[in-house]
């Protein structure tokens, strides 16, 4: 019997919760609803989370019975860290004696800057190993609980390696009634001082987060839904409440987690630049080779080993309101409208604005008070954003959230324009350069810093404020951008199609075959725990170039999968793809090898060099079945083996690749593709090793599956 | 008559330098220059075989031991994880200062490669130290270099680097002034990285890295106890204070480090660790030997009578006749020199730079040793061709022209102020 399911996704954003119903089936959205984010509720942002699902469901007849996956995202890690809304934490570090002449004076975290004039101050307490027993432990907490700390931090030197002290601290701890958090959960990372603070700062988060856990599971459950709540972590993942209760930290940065994922899987973005546009923030980030890029949040200045996705935030969006003075233009934002009480000026009727002047004010006790309002015939003030400005220029399309009145917008901006001694187009482009002017930097940055292509870096408009701005920045930079019908939620869908993923990582510098084994098997089990349906898990082994460590990554959907994603891309499709992406014509391009759910696409390229000299090379593509580039490089050998064969293969394009020249060897980058998934070499120096991981990939795979391999050179650049 | 040989050999030896310096393999370039030499020289086919290419690659075979047994105590330092546990304290402790840390990392890397040798050495404390200072927000530019001056800065009064030069400059001892100047040239360029970290980490600030932390459960690796931390540094004091010989020490360090770490296994593991690691060194080192081999070559070739005639004239006005001239030329040319394998290389082409100066025996040996220590080291730390730097350099991901920027200048700063200070001490 078919049994439609749905999931819901919401989006807890500054100004707006926003839940969207998708068809799990099709993954079309089939209901949409929003409220203003409840900050001030007593219930806090949970209230609005219930609100906003109970109405999507009412609004749309479907049972609670059938929504199998509920998630949502979240602020409130980010802002109770900005708003020093925390509770008063307690830090037990243990070290040996030896060590203890260091570790003492590390682990007594003096101070973090939440924000500007906000400190967390821990109480600190030193036991060195020989003298830690449950009652040593006891005693420690309990001092600490006196100075008032309500959550204790347990951190040892080479905690990472000998969990024994954190953990017996933290048996303490809880005995006694007081949450803790160990450090080597937080961090696999040497480096105690940076783990302790990281731990410091996801302890002090720990009871808030509990309680607001706790309450939105129980509305949850009274609203008749069965599924699981999960909360997205700010690294793209999710987790459910056992595990937000033991790391909350994870959360921060989950809002804009959840716009990349959204674009990621309902836009199919594989290359751009995303920004999430809102009425007060915009967030950017980068999508590269369809993952979006992770980094360790930045708290107060202070470095943290808590990863989340590389967002930049600017105080500029659809909502931020314009300053000026003595007839020339200040400055936009980063106060916006939704903060300073005002209407947009551009969803105003066009008649009321009779009389119309310009009034400066101070929106708020600490900003400047140079902020234009427009004041009307009746009294009522409007405020004029970027959003009014690009209506007037027409970068909104209809049909766009931002689309509002051209007319109103233009009425509105007159008196500005005579205070700026301008046509109003004319002041309406200052507003937008001004404005974009802010972001333009960041995108160059990012661009830089990923090394994306020009010709790739789309621009990606998320958020009801998309059409404000991405045009004109697009238009200015000269790239290309794309604004989707669904922009303002896409967030949402995000979290509603998030998969479940989990991640293990471990240091092991020479991996033996078994070892990668285990790491499977724990990633796997690890997702299926998640709810992951079995069947359609899959893991993924890296060995990350930088830190020399196996990591496996499960992924799935969170059960029932009725059938595999909306339409696969065919050979036609996906040769146009690579060849767009490589700057040749179609038939220039062809099928290299392909696996049952990859296909690289290789093309020639012949290039001059010193005027007479021509050399060819052979660019590749990857694109799996979704669309998605999983591998490009300029020049590579491309070369198919079944995987009984596969080994041997790999040892024979290896030796070939590898350049023996003097006093060093030379090893190629190697990528090997099996089935849907992609084994990334680049950072293993030995043959061995390379052997290893590629064992543990094909060990179940039938002996005539196809097993791609790239292997690129190495060169001396 | 001759001029025209000498021009020719020069010919010879220039296209070598730029086809070296442009990627071609130096093994097959030195070798046929050694060739090239005799033939324009007009040594006969016999004496070729005999005297050049037998008797400079046997010459030098010591060279090649000596190599053979610091890998093979590298192996042992890196196989009992006492090398591997020296780096993780050393940064598990560093604090979070990212300046701290790269600086932490350069010292400590130093101290464990005054006996440590080898691109396996390197490696097996790069993906330990790299990493972490990474993670900590230092740009991959400055880690890289940090990592290698670490290794460089050890190097000059590593054993290894003294036993097989040993035979190159003959008369030269691991003592006296000469040992004292070793140590402050080892120093100044700790200092020189360290100066290098400071500006580049206050000029750009730090960077995100990506990583993604799991938690779960089982442990790693455990770390040797404490005492064991001695190890490293144990030949130096050896040789310095017993006055033994590389080999003997370094067989008594291998057995030092078995014995300290016997808890970790058996009597049989003992016997086999013992002689996996000797196995384990020799892929480590094999490039480097054939190097060392041919170089020998070069040397014997350049010091024919009939090849250091003809080009004693050409050479004679660039050379260095007296200290004060050779602290200046190796002070000034010492850096740009050395990199890509260039012409001041002594395991390249300058080992026909060298068997030029040793023919015409104006310097003193243990200087000219110890001022050429200061671009050799140098080489070996900052030039991209070199086996570790370009492993580094892979690993963290930059390019050569990023990683030159950051340490080229450095390395040229360390190279003019040793040449300076071995003048000022020696000489």
């Amino acid at each position: 019997m078919d049994r439609k399911a749905y999931r819901i996704g919401i989006d807890v954003g500054g100004t707006f919760t926003k839940a969207v119903l998708i068809d799990n089936a099709t993954h079309d959205v089939v209901g949409r609803y929003s409220v203003l984010t409840t900050h001030a509720d007593s219930r806090g942002v949970a209230k609005g989370v219930v609100d906003v699902f109970r109405n999507v469901l009412e609004r749309s007849r479907v049972d609670p019975k059938d929504v199998i996956f509920l998630a949502h995202s979240t602020t409130q890690a980010t802002n109770a860290l900005l708003e020093g809304d925390v509770a008063p934490v307690g830090v037990i570090g243990m070290a040996s004696r030896v060590e203890a002449l260091l570790a003492r004076g590390q682990s007594n975290i003096r101070e973090i800057e939440l924000a500007p004039g906000r400190f967390l101050r821990p109480a600190h307490r030193f036991v060195t190993t020989s003298a830690l027993s449950p009652n040593s432990a006891l005693a420690a907490v309990q001092e600490l609980q006196a100075e008032g700390a309500r959550v204790v931090v347990a951190t040892s030197a080479f905690g990472v390696d000998d969990h024994s002290g954190e953990e017996a601290v933290r048996d303490a701890a809880v005995g006694a009634g007081v949450p803790a958090t160990c450090g080597h959960e937080i961090s696999k990372l040497y480096g105690l001082t940076t783990r302790t603070r990281t731990a410091v700062i996801n302890a002090s988060i720990l009871p808030k987060m509990i309680d607001t856990a706790s309450m939105t599971e129980a509305s949850v459950r009274e609203a008749g839904i069965q599924a699981p709540l999960m909360i997205m972590r700010g690294d793209g993942g999710v987790m459910d409440i056992q595990e937000m209760r033991r790391r909350p930290a994870m959360t921060m940065l989950s809002g804009p987690a959840a716009s990349v994922a959204g674009a990621l899987m309902h836009l199919r973005v594989s290359d751009g630049i995303y920004f999430e546009v809102g009425g007060t923030s915009t967030n950017i980030g980068v999508i590269r080779n369809g993952r979006p890029t992770v980094k360790y949040a930045r708290v107060g200045g202070h470095e943290t080993y808590v990863s989340s996705l590389d967002v930049r935030v600017i105080g500029i969006a659809g909502g931020s309101m314009v300053r000026a003075r003595d007839g020339k233009l200040v400055d936009v934002g980063p106060r916006s409208a939704h903060i300073a009480g005002l209407p947009y000026a551009a969803f105003a009727d066009p008649a009321v604005f009779v009389d119309a002047e310009v009034e400066l004010f101070q929106p708020k006790s600490d900003d400047p008070d140079d902020y234009v309002s427009i004041r009307v015939a009746d009294g009522t003030r409007y405020a004029i954003t970027n959003t009014c400005a690009a209506n007037v220029l027409g970068y909104v399309k209809p049909g766009l959230h931002a689309y509002g009145n051209p007319e109103s917008a233009r009425r509105a901006l007159a008196p500005l324009a005579a205070l700026l001694g301008c046509p109003i187009e004319e002041a309406a482009r200052q507003i937008l350069d001004r404005a974009t002017g802010k972001a333009v930097p960041i995108v160059e940055q990012l661009i830089a810093e990923y090394g994306l292509d020009r010709d790739q870096a789309v621009l990606v408009g998320e958020g009801g404020g998309a059409g404000a701005l991405i045009p004109f920045t697009a238009e200015r930079m000269k790239l290309a951008h794309t604004i989707s019908k669904d922009a303002e939620v896409i967030s949402s869908i995000g979290v509603a199609l998030a998969l479940v993923r989990e991640s293990v990582e471990r240091v092991i510098p020479n991996p033996q075959p078994d070892d990668l084994k285990a790491i499977k098997r724990e990633a796997f089990d690890a997702v299926v725990r998640l709810g992951a349906a079995a069947e359609n898990v899959e893991v993924t082994i890296e060995v990350n170039p930088h830190t020399q460590r196996v990591r496996a990554t499960a992924m799935g959907a969170s059960e029932m999968r009725a059938r595999t994603r909306t339409s696969a891309v065919d050979e036609a499709e996906a040769k146009a793809i690579g060849a767009r992406s490589m700057g040749l014509p179609v038939e220039a391009v062809r099928v290299a090898a392909e696996t049952d759910r990859m296909r690289v696409i290789q093309g020639t390229i012949t290039e001059k060099y010193w005027k007479i000299l021509t050399r060819r090379r052979h660019p590749v593509r990857a694109v799996d079945l979704d669309g998605v580039i999983r591998v490009q490089r300029a020049d590579a050998k491309v070369s198919r083996a079944e995987a009984r064969h596969g080994l041997d293969s790999l040892k024979a394009i290896w030796e070939e690749a590898t350049i023996y020249n003097g006093d060093s060897v030379i090893v190629p980058d190697m990528f090997i593709i099996v089935g849907a998934q992609v084994l990334d070499l680049t950072g293993v120096v030995a043959l061995d090793q390379a052997l290893a991981v590629a064992r543990t990939e094909l060990e179940g795979l039938s002996p005539d599956a196809g097993v791609v391999f790239i292997a690129v050179a190495g060169t001396r650049r | 008559m001759e001029m025209l040989t000498g021009i020719a050999l020069l010919l010879a030896f220039l296209a070598v330098v730029v086809l070296i310096i442009r990627g071609q393999s130096p093994v097959i370039m030195l070798l046929v220059l050694a060739i090239a030499w005799a033939a324009i020289s007009g040594i006969g086919v016999n004496d070729i075989q005999a005297k050049i290419l037998q008797g400079g690659g046997v010459q030098f075979a010591s060279a090649v031991i000596i190599i053979v047994f610091g890998a093979w105590f590298a192996q042992i330092l890196i196989q009992t994880g006492i090398a591997e546990s020296v780096i993780r304290s050393a940064v598990e402790l560093a604090g979070d200062r990212p300046m701290v840390s790269a600086m932490t990392v350069t010292v400590v890397t130093a101290l464990l490669f005054t006996s440590m040798y080898g691109v396996g050495a390197a490696i097996a404390i790069g993906v330990i130290a790299l990493p972490i200072m990474m993670s900590q927000g230092i740009p991959p530019r400055l880690a890289a270099p940090a990592f290698t001056m670490g290794i460089g800065a050890g190097t000059m009064v590593n054993l290894v680097q003294f036993g097989t030069f040993q035979k190159l400059f003959p008369g030269i001892v691991y003592g006296g002034p000469h040992l004292t100047y070793w140590a402050v040239g080892a120093c100044v360029y700790v200092l020189c990285a360290w100066l290098m970290t400071a500006i580049v980490l206050k000029r750009s600030g730090v960077r995100q890295m990506a990583s993604v932390d799991a938690a779960g459960a089982a442990p790693v690796r455990r770390r040797t106890p404490y005492y064991t931390y001695i190890v490293p540094i144990f030949p130096v004091l050896m040789i310095i204070i017993a006055k033994w010989e590389i080999i003997p020490t370094f067989i008594l360090s291998i057995v030092l480090a078995l014995a300290l770490t016997w808890k970790d296994r058996t009597v049989q593991g003992h016997v086999n660790l013992f002689n996996k690691t000797f196995y384990d060194a020799f892929p480590d080192i094999a490039t480097i030997a054939a190097l060392w081999t041919i170089c020998g070559m070069i040397i014997v070739c350049g010091q024919m009578p009939q090849v250091s005639a003809s080009l004693k004239p050409i050479f004679g006005p660039i050379l260095p006749h007296t200290p004060l001239q050779a602290a200046i030329f190796f002070g000034v040319l010492g850096g740009i020199g050395s990199i890509y394998r260039g012409p001041l290389v002594v395991i390249g082409t300058g080992a026909a730079v060298l068997a030029l100066v040793l023919a015409n025996n104006e310097l003193p040996v243990p200087l000219l040793y110890s001022l050429w220590l200061a671009p050799t080291v140098m080489q070996g730390s900052v030039d991209p061709t070199n086996s570790w730097t370009l492993w580094t350099i892979g690993y963290t991901k930059i390019s050569h022209g990023d990683f030159l920027k950051t340490a080229l200048p450095f390395g040229c700063l360390m190279v003019a102020l040793n040449s300076a200070i071995a003048y000022l001490m020696l000489a």
